[in-house]
């Protein structure tokens, strides 16, 4: 048995199954898909229990049910890289697997938006739409999320391979290191700079304008 | 030399500006005024004072009651001394199309100017052309917002504007264009910037050549319209007004949220957070703006027996009903503006409230009435003298609303019909029908459109709003 089926109290989500027999290609497929799938999934649930409800209050609840789906919609479309960044590391995805794990979010949420545009524009004009600021935004949250995602897990994984616990880290074992590396940095830095430009600095005005003027030069 | 965080923002806003505009192709050239030489204006002719706002909606005077809290004492003042349409609408619930009409009188179908993406095209006839040919000094000052180029404006001696934020404009060191000059204005709030130029343009005259204008001595009448880019977003305050509205409730829509700001179809709309507070700040920043109008206003009074004064605003907003944030759709939040004419020599009936049917579309021809200046066939909207002077008038009993797309904004292309009981709207795409009983439902929350007993109310209205889209597109 390895070591970290024998201290798997402290293990991350997804760790414990690990100490495992190693089942079939698929199933070690969903496995390290299965963080993004999720965070998809609870963005569509969300989204689409939002639309069904709203402008139809019912009081008192209406507004405080509204507004808390309205922010747990967030949670998955800007944040959910945090976990599903390390998670689909910690189960042995590469990081192109990882990044495709981290933007299936925000692409979902591109593709929402898009179809939602399609009521009221022509296709090519929806399609142009999915390229919003909201969406590049998430996908600089996304980024920002995952850099501090998978820092603390290296810090946790440094963390026990110092205190003599495994740190591995499923089919392709991570390097255990100081738990310090630039990689993560440049993430939080290059994704919060994204977010911050796209919908936080002036109310993201700076991409908006040029987004419609682009839209105005090629649809107009 | 250190930068402290303050020049840091200031010359940030500043970058950005110069980028939008360069994205925009925004001016280098043009925004300066041509003046045109006339007639000479029959003595005693009224001057004329256009006061225009941004996305002030109709029940948002503190003389109509409808918002406990809010204060607009100036506006009321105006109210109480001419007459207030309460029910006047726009052609169009859009800063672009409503400035264009307006300024020509006409529909967006007709002036061209359908969205804030489509331009206003040079040469294009406004009111001030028929002016300044009459004899009339014109000035405008204020926010233009209509995309392309900025144009050279025929008729004006006076062009004060913006182009930043894609015209938007900004609430703070708002860089304008003075007569076709750049002109930074730091340390500058933009609703008394535009005051300041206005009164200076009125108290010294055009470059300090020719006599003051409130002197008397010049001979000829004026026709100033002031463009506030208030009470647009970003609903900034000045000052000292910041928190004023802190304190009071504020009664929302029963559909409404705090986050609802945040949903695809209100994000673009520049309130996005907490809707409570952009909305204090609204009512915020037109207490400001109406402390600014009442400035004008006393600065105007050795001329005002003999000067009409029209406040209105480019359309109406959302703040909350039917969970939306913004303008653009055809329910009376965002259709309905405030009108008020005062015009001591003219209104037999001060302090009245009319409910006749008005239109923006309707100032233009207006004030070629009131001038004596002879109204283009081209205009489309009608003169309301005979309302104001309370003569026997046949009026209409219906307006045509139109609306085209205006990307990003997920609201569809629609017209529609309202009349004194009756809201109809067709959508091009997207939506179906809607038929509102305003009488029984004025918040216009229950869609008749599809119920049988509403079919033949339903049939009738269809028609008159094809027969309304023959007579107006």
């Amino acid at each position: 048995m390895s070591a970290a089926a024998q201290s798997g109290a402290g293990a991350m989500p997804g760790e414990a199954a690990r100490s495992g027999p190693v089942g079939s290609s698929s199933g070690r497929a969903w496995r390290i898909a299965a963080p993004a799938v999720i965070s998809v999934v609870t963005f569509l649930a969300i989204d689409l229990l939002l639309a069904s409800l709203v402008g139809r209050p019912w009081r008192p609840a209406y507004p405080l049910s509204m507004d808390a789906l309205v922010l747990l919609r967030m949670g998955p479309v800007f944040f959910s890289g945090l976990i599903v960044w390390p998670v689909m590391r910690a189960r042995g995805a590469t990081r192109a697997q990882a990044v495709v794990g981290i933007l299936a979010t925000p692409v979902a949420f591109a593709i929402v938006s898009g179809w939602r545009a399609a009521a009221f524009f022509p296709p090519l004009e929806a399609a142009y739409y999915s390229t919003n600021p909201m969406v590049v935004g998430a996908i600089g949250s996304q980024v920002s999320s995952a850099g501090v995602g998978a820092l603390v897990y290296a810090l946790w994984r440094a963390r026990r391979h110092r205190s003599g616990r495994s740190a591995s880290s499923g089919a392709t074992p991570l390097p255990i290191s100081t738990g310090w590396s630039w990689g993560p940095i440049v993430a939080i830095i290059a994704g919060t700079a994204l977010t911050v430009f796209a919908v936080i600095w002036d109310g993201g005005q700076h991409l908006f304008y040029p987004w419609v003027l682009l839209y105005g030069s090629l649809f107009g | 030399m250190a930068l402290t965080r303050r020049d840091v923002l200031v010359g940030g806003v500043g970058l950005a500006g110069l980028t939008v505009s360069g994205c925009a192709g925004s001016p280098t050239t043009g925004g300066r005024p041509i003046p045109v030489q006339g007639a000479t204006a029959p003595p005693g002719s009224p001057n004329l004072l256009v006061i225009f706002s941004d996305d002030h909606r109709a029940d948002h005077l503190g003389i109509t009651g409808e918002v406990p809290f809010l204060r607009t004492p100036v506006l009321d003042t105006l109210a109480s001394e001419g007459v207030r349409f309460d029910r006047a609408y726009v052609t169009t619930a859009l800063c672009s199309p409503s400035r264009a009409t307006l300024l020509t009188g006409q529909y967006a179908s007709r002036h061209g100017v359908q969205n804030n993406l489509s331009a206003w095209t040079p040469g294009t006839p406004s009111f001030f052309d028929s002016l300044a040919a009459a004899g009339y000094r014109c000035a405008y000052i204020g926010k233009w917002h209509m995309p392309g180029d900025l144009p050279d404006l025929p008729g004006v001696e006076r062009f004060v504007t913006f182009t930043i934020e894609e015209g938007q404009g900004v609430y703070r060191d708002c860089p304008l264009i003075v007569d076709g000059v750049q002109t930074p204005r730091p340390g500058t709030y933009v609703s008394t910037d535009l005051t300041d130029y206005a009164l200076q343009w009125l108290e010294e005259g055009p470059g300090g050549s020719a006599e003051p204008l409130l002197s008397g001595r010049d001979g000829r009448p004026f026709c100033l319209v002031v463009a506030h880019k208030a009470v647009h977003h970003e609903f900034e305050p000045p000052d000292d007004l910041l928190g004023t509205y802190d304190e009071v409730a504020i009664d929302l829509p029963d559909e409404a949220f705090t986050y609802q700001t945040l949903l695809d179809r209100n994000v673009w709309e520049g309130t996005a957070g907490r809707l409570q507070t952009s909305y204090r700040r609204y009512c915020e920043t037109l207490l400001g703006m109406d402390r600014e109008i009442g400035r004008l206003l006393d600065a105007i009074e050795p001329v005002a027996d003999n000067t009409v004064v029209v406040y209105t605003s480019d359309n109406g907003y959302s703040w909350g009903e039917h969970v939306l944030t913004g303008k653009r759709w055809a329910y009376d939040d965002n259709i309905k503006v405030p009108f008020i004419v005062r015009w001591p020599d003219g209104i037999t009936a001060p302090g009245t409230v009319s409910d006749a049917p008005v239109l923006n579309a309707d100032i233009a021809p207006t004030l070629l009435d009131i001038a004596g200046v002879p109204i283009p066939a081209a205009m489309q909207g009608r003169s309301i003298a005979p309302l104001l002077r309370g003569e026997p008038v046949e009026w209409r009993d219906a307006i045509f609303y139109e609306y085209f797309a205006d990307f990003p904004y997920q609201v569809p292309p629609s017209q529609a019909v309202r009349t004194d009981q009756w809201l109809y709207v067709e959508y091009d795409r997207g939506l179906p029908p809607e038929l509102y009983d305003t009488v029984a439902d004025p918040q216009q929350q229950v869609n008749l459109a599809e119920d049988p007993a509403y079919a033949a109310t339903r049939q009738e209205l269809s028609q008159r709003l094809a027969d309304l889209r023959r007579e107006f597109t």
